[in-house]
């Protein structure tokens, strides 16, 4: 028993050094550096999202609204303000985080479809009033942006107009979420989102306010995707309100479901594959969203715990 | 002082009334069973005091402080607590972060983003000697699921026993166990009594007369007899709801 125990654990240190090793060098293989930038991009969206539909259990429709609010206050900086990288990065967050707050607060005790119905709502309601703004938002038309060097004045300054620099530069990020949200998922907080996801009945019997944890979830949750959609900005130096619109938030959801709800690494897997996939097949076929579509009922049908789930069971049978 | 004190109670559902103009008091450290036919309102008894639904009338009060409507999680920091009739452990975690987690709740650890949840040594001595309590030794690091029925029920009453609750609300804490179990949980729920209060649901018969110190009896929602087991033997309104009086 206790040497599964730790068999379980030392195989999950191993998959986090294997999955930084893994993006580390990827830029050595995959030559196309720009897919793979939006593939971290993704992955820290992935691993929020998740927060909330694999550790608390509830199905948020609209993080699109992190996302898109997220990219857009990163864009209006730049564009108006001309601020430094790390500023708009920090104040996308905290807009992100303060949308979630909202959302959160009015959507939090309701469970199921409703939840998933309340968020999408919220979050159509702000791609709507961002698609009439056109003045600030650009509408459909977006806002381009020219990507700052990454600085710190008087100390220095490097350009991330090359692909491998800013590969890095995101890379850093992807690093810094996946470590965080490790610790969080282990540490009593976590174990608080775990039992309320198994029982949440009992967990309000021994003393646990309910909607407060899921609430702090939802919000963490909604300041990295802030913080994905900040770095997206960057990498495709565009925003437009699509970037709010519930086919955003669809894609997270989709990006999750194939990779697999179970772990953090499953969103990982979820946006290699889904960005991949989506590069590959829309060169092909100017359909290509219906192979998408016919690729996730497939996962949800037959392999209901992503791909994710299928790796872990084939190897604890081999066991 | 009464540790809980029932008002007037009142609930219905629809045009069912399964809780009638129940008044009741709960003196410190008394073992009291709360038996009826089925459907006579004592599930959802239990459940109008943990907070888990709401009385249609009626006021309801732990040591003279009101908790009617309160929510769940309040009453539960005040100091009660209970087991479920239907298994409500955490699957899939182990027997030890089950306790664990349960004690975890009244500590400051709860917002703690960063540190690994089993950091927590003092957290881990106090579930151990829960799970000493309740005889899951050895079974610490196995995942709740994979126990066996009576195991199963003894976390569930160790998952409670961990919030170090004052008055113990057992909602049918032998249900479906073989007869040696049975015999093992009499003895886990006098050791118990023993430092509690407790309110317990039963059906067998046996359990509740070699436990209790008094006997409530519910049918259709009222209360048609109270007092100490010879009485409740005696009564003739009992024996009627019991043997004929279920039309």
């Amino acid at each position: 028993m206790i040497g599964k125990w730790f068999l379980n654990r030392f195989s999950e240190s191993h998959v986090f050094l294997f999955s930084l090793a893994f993006f580390l060098i990827l830029p050595l293989i995959v030559s196309n550096h720009f897919i793979i930038t939006e593939i971290l991009a993704y992955a820290i969206f992935g691993i929020s999202f998740n927060l909330m539909l694999g550790n608390v259990g509830l199905l948020s429709f609209g993080h699109a609204l992190y996302f898109g609010s997220g990219a857009y206050t990163m864009a209006l900086l730049l564009i108006h303000l001309k601020v430094n990288m790390f500023l708009g990065i920090l104040a996308g967050m905290g807009v992100a985080g303060v949308f979630a707050s909202v959302v959160g607060f009015l959507s939090i005790r309701q469970y199921g479809v409703y939840f998933s119905m309340l968020t999408l709502s919220f979050a159509e309601m702000a791609y709507f009033i961002a698609l009439r703004l056109r003045d600030i938002t650009g509408g459909e038309n977006g806002l381009s942006i020219v990507r700052p060097p990454l600085q710190i004045p008087g100390l220095f300054s490097v350009s991330l107009e090359s692909p491998l620099k800013l590969y890095y530069f995101v890379f850093f990020f992807f690093v810094l979420v996946l470590m965080i949200m490790r610790r969080l998922v282990d540490s009593p907080f976590g174990r608080v989102l775990q039992i309320i996801r198994e029982n949440e009945t009992r967990a309000r019997t021994l003393g646990y306010n309910v909607e407060r944890f899921k609430l702090t979830a939802f919000i963490i949750s909604g300041l990295f995707s802030g913080l994905a959609g900040t770095l997206y900005c960057l990498i495709v130096k565009f925003v437009h309100c699509g970037d709010l619109q519930w086919l955003k938030s669809g894609d997270v959801v989709i990006m999750t479901l194939i990779g697999g709800t179970g772990s953090l690494y499953g969103p990982i897997i979820g946006a290699i594959i889904n960005t991949f996939l989506s590069d590959l097949i829309s060169l092909l076929w100017q359909r290509w969203l219906l192979i998408l579509g016919v690729i996730f009922v497939t996962f949800v049908l037959f392999m209901r715990e992503g791909v994710w789930g299928e790796i872990k069971k084939a190897i604890t049978q081999k066991m | 002082m009464a540790i809980l004190r029932v008002e007037n109670l009142n609930k219905n559902f629809g045009g069912l009334a399964a809780i009638r103009n129940v008044q009741l008091e709960f003196k410190e450290n008394e073992l009291c069973s709360v038996i009826g036919p089925n459907g006579a309102g004592k599930t959802t008894f239990f459940k109008i005091i943990m907070g888990l639904q709401s009385p249609t009338s009626g006021r309801i009060f732990f040591r003279d402080k009101e908790i009617t409507n309160s929510p769940t999680h309040q009453i539960s920091r005040l100091g009660i607590c209970q087991t479920f009739q239907i298994l409500s452990i955490f699957p899939n975690l182990s027997v030890m972060e089950n306790i664990r987690i349960a004690i975890q709740s009244k500590t400051r650890y709860n917002f703690n983003f960063f540190r690994s949840a089993s950091y927590y040594r003092d957290l881990k001595q106090q579930a151990q000697e829960i799970i000493q309590d309740v005889h899951l030794n050895g079974r610490e690091s196995s995942l709740a699921k994979n126990l066996s029925y009576g195991e199963k029920r003894r976390l569930e009453v160790g998952i409670t026993l961990a919030r170090n609750p004052d008055l113990i609300l057992l909602d049918e804490p032998t249900a479906g166990m073989a007869h040696d179990e049975i015999v093992d949980t009499i003895k886990l729920i006098k050791s118990i009594s023993e430092k509690k209060t407790l309110l317990m649901v039963e059906h067998n018969i046996d359990v509740v007369f070699s436990l209790s110190s008094r006997i409530v009896v519910l049918n259709r929602g009222e209360v048609i007899a109270d007092g100490v087991p010879q009485e409740i033997r005696e009564d003739e309104k009992v024996q009627k709801a019991y043997l004929g009086g279920v039309e």
